[in-house]
């Protein structure tokens, strides 16, 4: 369903190679033709469903199908923004594949950040609620610095994905990257964050 | 689909069907101590309509009933939409309470503040006393969010204008000094003691709770005021606060609020057990999550199975 293996490929899934060769997996998938409403939901549906996971896990300590369901609802809009923000990407230039097998390629390369919520998660399993209610502080800051690395891993990734799977000028893919990043990622903190942060934009200009 | 990927599948079903029959409500029944129904309230949770939280504002109604809540207070940032919202599918399912609130980060951070049972937004651009003058024309109550070092908006004007301050919260388990600072903040004036969890969706919600004593104990039985024992409205949790009737158990069971009710509580001994438990769980929820890791990172990280050679 989530795989796309070349025969001679091993048995893993694109989420797992494109961790490490990136460029050859985006390469050998960017050939295979073909689209749909399905191919252009089932990554992010995963992501969305991942949230969900997440959450319930975070808040409860178990997997239920209602704190699923809320938590995906409630970050729906993390796939939502990466798509759009992806959408304004692909039109920009010449394209050779669809948009639904864009998006399929694009969303597999959020591995890093599905091995993020993974370890996190694993974490979570371990944690009595308490701990989990109130983690120690340098819990907190270790799991904030993680968030670094796999940021500029998945960087790294989508920057292959804008090289080799839409065909643009040598210096395009960084401007693509910066671009999809600028927009997906304005609009997830202004609308996770804006409320909060708000009181901070208006003292700093006073 | 290969198998070990089915079988994942399946392990991650089995995940989520487990953790689905341990989702169940904790039994609530109504405690009366000293003639006062005592209810069990957590006063600062955030939803993620905008408030940076995990869980949606009716998702965070039906996780107070989980944890065995009579009443919430949805405390949007800066804005009291979701607040709304939760009390109206509250209403709808015949939920817990819900008090639509606010917490007002002020600028220059200056100041957290607790507005609970109010209608309408309260500015950010004020001082504090300003803000709790605005909270009470309102009719709501106003309680200082996590007064650690720092929170320098507390002036004295402030101090004798709130109706409570928070003595349990998560942080206090986190930072060494965190319950001390809290009593330290607390002593400045005379106000309710309040325990809130902040929840964002990560922990329990309810973890850090109050027990606020509604009702009238002097009310004879038959009397239209007994009938005020029953009443788990906004409107009576709201009055109990200002009246200071609240018990509230911190780090190592450090009971707070009004002394007497603390020794009424205290002699009763079931709020002390009313709080979430510790445990990680039964059978079922290990059996959730660790086959909802194992099963979600196994049939992610696994493949289709390979076509053979000529086949």
């Amino acid at each position: 369903m989530l795989t796309d293996l070349s025969p001679d490929g091993p048995q893993l899934s694109a989420e797992v190679r494109v961790l490490h060769s990136p460029a050859a997996v985006f390469r050998e998938l960017s050939q295979k033709r073909g689209g749909g409403a399905w191919m252009l939901v089932r990554r992010p549906l995963l992501l969305a469903f991942m949230l969900g996971w997440l959450v319930s896990l975070q808040a409860s300590g178990r997997l239920s199908a209602r704190l699923i369901a809320d938590g995906a609802l409630s970050f729906a809009f993390v796939p939502v923004f990466e798509m759009a923000a992806l959408a304004a990407v692909y039109r920009l230039g010449p394209r050779r594949i669809s948009f639904a097998r864009a998006v399929d390629l694009f969303f597999s390369g959020n591995a890093p950040w599905l091995l993020w919520m993974i370890a996190f998660a694993t974490l979570r399993c371990l944690q009595t609620p308490r701990q989990a209610t109130a983690p120690p502080v340098f819990l907190l800051w270790i799991l904030e610095l993680s968030l670094v690395p796999i940021a500029v891993w998945s960087a790294w990734i989508d920057l292959h994905f804008f090289r080799e799977v839409l065909p643009r000028p040598a210096a395009r893919p960084r401007r693509d990257l910066i671009l999809q990043r600028a927009i997906a990622w304005t609009c997830s903190i202004g609308y996770f964050f804006g409320y909060a942060i708000w009181p901070y934009v208006v003292s700093s200009g006073t | 689909m290969s198998s070990p990927r089915l079988a994942l599948f399946a392990v991650l079903m089995l995940a989520i069907t487990a953790g689905t029959l341990a989702d169940r409500p904790r039994p609530r029944p109504p405690i009366v101590i000293g003639g006062y129904r005592v209810l069990a309230v957590d006063f600062h949770t955030h939803s993620s309509m905008w408030s940076d939280g995990a869980l949606t504002p009716w998702g965070l109604v039906l996780e107070a009933e989980r944890q065995g809540l009579d009443a919430i207070a949805i405390t949007g940032h800066n804005q009291v939409r979701d607040g709304r919202m939760g009390r109206w599918f509250s209403r709808l399912v015949g939920g817990p309470t819900v008090l639509p609130g606010e917490e007002i980060l002020s600028d220059k951070n200056a100041y957290h503040l607790i507005a609970a049972g109010i209608h309408r937004m309260v500015s950010f651009q004020q001082s504090a006393a300003r803000a709790i003058d605005d909270i009470h024309r309102q009719g709501g109550i106003a309680i200082a969010a996590h007064p650690f070092p720092g929170s320098a908006g507390y002036d004295q004007a402030a101090m004798q204008r709130l109706d409570g301050a928070e003595i349990c919260h998560p942080m206090i388990y986190a930072v060494e000094s965190g319950q001390r600072d809290l009593e330290r903040f607390a002593a400045r004036a005379p106000v309710a003691a309040i325990g809130s969890s902040d929840f964002h969706g990560i922990g329990t919600m309810g973890f850090c709770r109050t027990h606020v004593f509604v009702g009238d104990p002097s009310a004879s039985s038959g009397s239209p005021r007994a009938s005020l024992i029953d009443d788990t409205s906004a409107q009576a949790i709201l009055d109990a606060v200002r009246a200071h009737r609240t018990v509230v158990y911190g780090r190592d069971g450090q009971a707070y609020g009004d002394p007497a009710l603390v020794r009424l509580a205290d002699d009763d001994g079931r709020l002390r057990v009313a709080a979430p438990s510790n445990s990680r769980g039964g059978w079922l929820d290990w059996l959730s999550r660790i086959g909802g890791v194992l099963g979600l990172a196994g049939a992610i990280a696994l493949g289709p199975r390979r076509p053979r050679p000529g086949g």
